[in-house]
């Protein structure tokens, strides 16, 4: 019967078609370049528009809601419980980049989105016209939805590279205050909710996302947006909160790769709020999605354009990006992130305890409630499919060739897998807790956060171990003592630099544009040209070895600035470039500009200083290394 | 009784006809004083001594004024409903805090900007009107040696030389001044938005000009643009207050204000004429004549405003003329400035402080207006205030405009001149809020799609504007570097030969003078050097590129004479000019003259 509404709702086969286009588009009909220049110019707007979208949706669908709502004692407690949990997960972690690349890349999308409006980050960019221009931006393989809201910090507030650590910070405290929702929710009992805070609370890792710049905790949020905004639809099947949810999908899909797993999900449980009701609800802005989703579409062409985007060759022996043989391998360093109790590891073993125990009860669970989807409560029907969704993200993450959850890079990754196991503490935990059970359960939590996690928190291991982190640290640290910003810095980490709006080039483009170097030295460009080496240290000899991928040449005459240490065996060093030879002899040396000396200049007119002007700047960005 | 209410008193005794005598004896001898009876000498000196007590004079009279009428104006305040002022208060609180977040504080227009602010240094140190040329620190105080009256009308130097007397002397204080009045002119934008619209419409008013990033960039300044824009609302919604019930005291804060304004900007003197308007046309809606004591002591109160007008025509040095010019006004100017005018009220670049749906709606709305007014013209004797005052002020707005497309510096995208189009960019916003209400209907929305036309075109282009429109002017980044950089110097007095003007080294009170002085001053400067009077002299120059392989010169204008031994100490690219900081080594004996052919 309702199989008949179905296919009889025009509406309903202009969204296939359109989802049908969309995919046609963006995967086949358009030429891959043309692709990434839709995305790069169209994908701003975009994003604004679901971003704006969302907003209203979830505003005209919470509107009666906060019409009722009063400030309660409760309300202070809970604002109280989240500022001083969300406190202490700040309270030993210093703001800084936490992962190489990934986080830069992100700020630099930022960048260009405030900017210039532009999906792609800044490889090239002078200030030589006086305002700060961007020359030559690429797209990054990153969904954009995080470097969107960093560029709305921007936007608001001026560009500061600190602004994608702020906002991590505020999705902080709203992760913690939702989860808090979430667990009361679903365990029934507002201890419950406390439980789950202190167990995200005990959670290091959640103190490196909260001043780092990536995209994991909005993609959390939005995790916990998703699963809230379900069990609203499921109970209440209205037009609002199915645009709320759907869109929240989008955004979601806009935050993190596997993320868009869950759009299946999302879309079973409108499909199932459509069965209950016996008929179809769609607005406009919902049959538009498949034009937005069409971006994620396209923006995934990088992998297929740019093979090194599955970066496989920084895991020796991995041959495929997914596949069965990494599960038994991963699945061991899962465990072995889970449990491990040296602090190097960012890691709450009794989060980790209690979620894999009550794990295999929530999927039972689901499976109970898939069996009387007819008869289930509505909220539980929507807890099932999206705790299915959330399975799946995990179950991509161990088939990943790259999803050792051990691994400093990949320690962020176990984030949903941390909802998850929250989600089935306190769905499992309703079934057999009353208010005494989960105080005690809050109690433990509380003794795990004490005991373990805040000495963890600040002795920071896990961070001072992973030595880009120390670089990305030692680097801030040269911004701090040498503010003037007007030097160009040759290293290979150059996004960095060009973030914090200082000239960069990687070591290899310095080699190859040594004319360009020396011309902008002989006429003072910059205050100073500094090169970052590594240099790897001889544990017999003691021998310095300079890193090849750092060499630009033997024509660089070096002053060392500045030396660290940054592993026992792994020295940086950052060096003042005092002259450039070319043929032997020295083609230009640092200093100020030597002006003739003796008789007058000669007085030009105004229309040749212009032309002078025209020519210097032309060849000046042809020189930009 | 004091000589206030005696005025007063004596005023209320007089007949209308008396009054009105009085008034003309006033206004003739006024005219009389302000442009006939002194020289430009002497009324150089009489601003520059007695222009401090004037300006104090009618202040103090019109906060008086508007002590008188307070009840009204909170009356006029609280007229809107709870609800509606706690959204436009937000609306307003959230456009200000977003300006003064991504627009850099700093100076916008280089020089105009210093000279008030140096104007405002003065007034509040020794109450004189002057701008200061050389000054030096002798006993321990820093002294002006030299001073000159500057152009401009003087009333917010003065504002902000009253911040200083209050809260002490800081730079940042006339920076402080124009962020307050940011939300002082939304708000009014607000209340006159109210009088031509429902709340709807008056929120689209405050966010098309709250959204504007010329308003933005002139509210992080330290220019006299906020003040006029402020005062010119002022003045307009006094008009509409003594309008809507004419008596004497709603008269004289209006007048006040008028007088005020005119003291703001140059052309703000015009707005007397629609002032003058609306007070007769007050009179007739009363059926009678309504002189209280500042009406008829107001041209009186322009006398200053007059005499220095006197001092600024017949001092052409001060008129800034282009070469070749010889007056500032000329037709042959108009189609051009009409070209760059549609350049930046259309344009869509990101470094363009225009708001393009301001622009787009806000001169279609202003076109519909006009159509609407015209129909119903004959029915201007019943007109509501708000038409009267709109019209008589906006008359004069694009009067104004009109004025200054026949201004040889009339181009609107010149960043420097583009603030002459805020009272226009006003009239729309206005405009905007009138079309908003009279075609707005329930499935319309009108309000809503205003508000997000403004906030798109805000998000496209005039957030960028706020972060990179200042950054354009390279000037004040190496005016910053220079003085950030002898900072960082060991601490001891300096005296800076600048190639730039010496007003931002004197607003710091650190001496300085231009390298064209110095060149003429070299004997005193061998006197210095060689007492040691400074821990050192320190030049500035700008050397520019002469080629593509850059080839640096120093600009010839910068050169001092080849006995003077530079050593150079530090440099800074800004754009392509590199600009140098040297010391003073030594200044040889000149070389004898080369014998005459």
């Amino acid at each position: 019967m309702f199989s008949r509404t179905l296919l009889r709702d025009r509406r309903l086969w202009l969204i296939v078609l359109l989802s049908a286009l969309a995919f046609v588009v963006s995967r086949f009909a358009i030429s891959g370049s043309t692709a990434i220049s839709w995305v790069v110019n169209g994908g701003y707007w975009a994003i604004l528009a679901a971003t704006v979208l969302f907003a209203r949706a979830l505003w005209f669908s919470l509107r009666e809601d906060f019409r009722g709502w009063r400030f309660r004692r409760e309300h202070g407690a809970v604002l109280a419980l989240v500022a001083v949990c969300g406190g202490l997960l700040l309270a030993h972690e210093r703001y800084g980049f936490k992962v190489l690349a990934d986080e830069e890349l992100l700020v630099g999308t930022s960048m260009d989105m405030h900017y210039v409006r532009q999906v792609a980050y800044p490889i090239r960019a002078t200030n030589i016209q006086g305002p700060f221009q961007v020359l030559q931006s690429v797209l990054d393989k990153r969904p954009f939805f995080y470097p969107f809201l960093v560029s709305l910090a921007h936007d608001l507030t001026g560009y500061r590279v600190e602004n994608a650590f702020y906002v991590n910070t505020v999705l902080g405290f709203v992760f913690l205050g939702l989860a808090f929702v979430i667990g009361r929710r679903l365990g029934g009992s507002p201890w419950a909710g406390v439980l789950v805070v202190l167990l995200f609370a005990g959670l290091p890792l959640m103190a490196q996302q909260m001043t780092g710049g990536g995209f994991d905790l909005l993609n959390l949020v939005m995790l916990e947006a998703v699963l809230l905004l379900a069990i609203r639809l499921a109970e209440r099947r209205d037009a609002w909160t199915q645009e709320a949810l759907c869109y929240a999908g989008v955004l979601l899909a806009y935050t993190r790769y596997e993320s868009a797993l869950l759009l299946p999900f999302v879309a079973l449980v409108v499909l199932w709020a459509w069965w209950r009701e016996q008929r179809v609800t769609l607005s406009w802005p919902v049959i538009v999605i498949p034009a937005f989703l069409a971006f994620c579409l396209m923006q995934n062409r990088v992998f297929s354009l740019h093979e090194g985007s599955w970066e496989l060759a920084g895991r020796p022996g991995a041959t495929s990006v997914f596949g069965l043989q990494y599960v038994g391998e991963n699945l061991g360093h899962a465990l072995g992130f889970f449990f491990d109790t040296t602090g190097y590891q960012p890691n709450s073993p009794f989060f980790a305890a209690v979620g894999l125990l009550a794990v295999p009860f929530f999927g039972l669970w689901i499976v109970r409630v898939a069996r009387t989807a007819r008869t289930a409560a509505p909220a539980d029907v929507a807890v099932a499919l999206i705790g299915l969704g959330l399975f799946a993200i995990w179950a991509l993450l161990m088939v990943y060739f790259w999803g050792q959850f051990d691994h400093p890079v990949i320690h962020r990754l176990s984030l949903p897998v941390h909802l998850l196991m929250a989600l089935a503490v306190v769905v499992v935990g309703a079934l057999f807790l009353r208010r005494r059970g989960w105080r005690l359960a809050a109690a433990a939590a509380l003794v795990a956060l004490v005991v373990y996690s805040l000495p963890v928190m600040a002795r920071r291991a896990y961070t001072l171990t992973y030595s880009p982190a120390v670089e990305m640290e030692w680097r801030t640290d040269f911004l701090r003592r040498y503010p003037s910003r007007d030097y160009l810095f040759i290293d290979n980490d150059a996004t960095f630099w060009i973030a914090h709006h200082i000239a960069a080039t990687p070591a290899k483009q310095a080699r190859l544009r040594e004319e360009g170097l020396v011309y902008h030295l002989r006429n003072d460009t910059f205050s100073a040209m500094y090169v970052l080496q590594h240099f790897h240290v001889d544990p017999k000899t003691g021998v310095r070895t300079l890193d090849p991928a750092d060499d630009i040449g033997p024509d660089f005459e070096l002053d060392p600035v500045w030396e660290k240490r940054i592993e026992t065996l792994f020295i940086g060093r950052i060096s003042r470039i005092t002259a450039i030879r070319q043929g032997g002899h020295v083609a230009a040396r640092a200093g100020l500009v030597v002006t003739p000396p003796g008789a007058a200049t000669p007085t030009r007119s105004s229309a040749e200083w212009d032309a002078a002007k025209k020519a210097y700047v032309d060849k000046f960005l042809k020189q930009l290394p | 009784m004091t000589i206030g209410a005696r005025i007063q008193h004596a005023s209320a005794t007089l007949g209308p006809r008396a009054r009105l005598l009085a008034f003309g004896v006033v206004a003739l001898a006024s005219v009389a004083l302000g442009f006939l009876t002194f020289s430009v000498h002497q009324s150089q000196y009489l601003i520059e001594h007695y222009g401090y007590y004037t300006i104090s004079f009618t202040f103090a009279w019109a906060l008086i004024a508007a002590w008188r009428i307070a009840p009204v104006l909170g009356a006029e305040l609280a007229a809107p409903a709870r609800r509606e002022r706690f959204q436009a208060g937000g609306v307003i609180a959230v456009c200000t805090v977003i300006a003064v977040l991504t627009v850099p504080i700093t100076y916008k227009v280089l020089y105009d900007e210093m000279v008030l602010q140096a104007t405002a240094w003065d007034m509040h140190f020794f109450r004189e009107v002057k701008t200061i040329l050389r000054g030096y620190r002798v006993d321990g105080m820093f002294v002006p040696f030299d001073a000159y009256l500057d152009k401009r009308p003087f009333f917010f130097a003065y504002l902000v030389s009253l911040v200083h007397d209050l809260t002490g002397y800081r730079e940042a204080n006339a920076f402080y001044v124009n962020l307050a009045l940011m939300p002082v002119v939304l708000v009014q934008v607000y209340y006159l938005g109210r009088r031509l619209a429902a709340h709807g419409g008056a929120l689209a008013a405050v966010v098309a000009l709250g959204t504007l990033s010329l308003l933005a960039q002139n509210a992080t300044g330290a220019g006299m643009e906020m003040l006029n824009l402020a005062m010119l609302l002022l003045t307009l919604q006094l008009g509409l207050i003594y309008l809507d019930a004419p008596d004497a005291p709603r008269l004289a804060a209006m007048l006040l204000a008028a007088v005020l304004l005119a003291q703001t900007r140059y052309e703000s003197s015009l707005y007397v004429l629609p002032t003058a308007v609306v007070a007769l046309e007050g009179w007739r809606r009363a059926g009678r004549i309504i002189l209280p004591p500042s009406a008829i002591f107001a041209p009186a109160l322009l006398i200053p405003y007059a005499i220095h007008n006197t001092y600024l025509s017949g001092t052409p040095l001060l008129w800034e003329l282009h070469q070749d010019e010889k007056a500032r006004f000329g037709l042959d100017h108009f189609w051009s400035n009409l070209h760059h005018a549609g350049l930046y009220l259309f344009s869509g670049s990101t470094l363009s402080t225009n708001s393009f749906w301001l622009s787009v709606a806000g001169i279609l709305a202003f076109l519909f207006g006009l159509y609407r007014l015209w129909r119903g013209r004959r029915g201007w004797r019943t007109a509501p205030p708000v038409a009267v005052g709109l019209v008589a002020f906006g008359v004069v707005i694009l009067g104004n405009l009109l004025l200054l497309m026949f201004y040889y510096w009339g181009q609107l995208d010149d960043p420097i001149v583009a603030r002459l189009s805020l009272p226009t960019c006003v009239l729309l916003a206005l405009a905007l809020a009138y079309a908003v209400n009279v075609l707005d209907a329930p499935r319309r929305h009108l309000a809503a799609v205003s508000i997000g036309g403004a906030v798109l075109c805000y998000v496209w282009s005039g957030l960028i504007a706020n972060a990179q429109h200042s950054a354009l002017n390279t000037l004040d980044a190496e005016l910053a570097w220079e003085q950030r950089y002898v900072a960082s110097l060991p601490p001891g007095d300096r005296l800076i030969l600048t190639n730039k003007s010496a007003l931002p080294w004197m607003i710091h009170e650190t001496p300085a003078i231009a390298i064209e002085q110095a060149r003429h001053r070299v004997e005193e400067l061998r006197f210095q050097l060689e007492n040691h009077t400074f821990r050192e002299i320190l030049v500035t120059q700008m050397l520019r590129p002469t080629s593509a392989a850059g080839d640096y010169q120093l600009d010839p204008a910068d050169r001092l004479p080849d006995w003077f031994v530079l050593q150079p100490v530090a440099e800074h690219r800004f754009g392509t000019r590199l600009d140098r900081v040297s010391r003073l080594v030594e200044i040889q004996p000149r070389p004898p003259a080369p014998p005459k052919k």
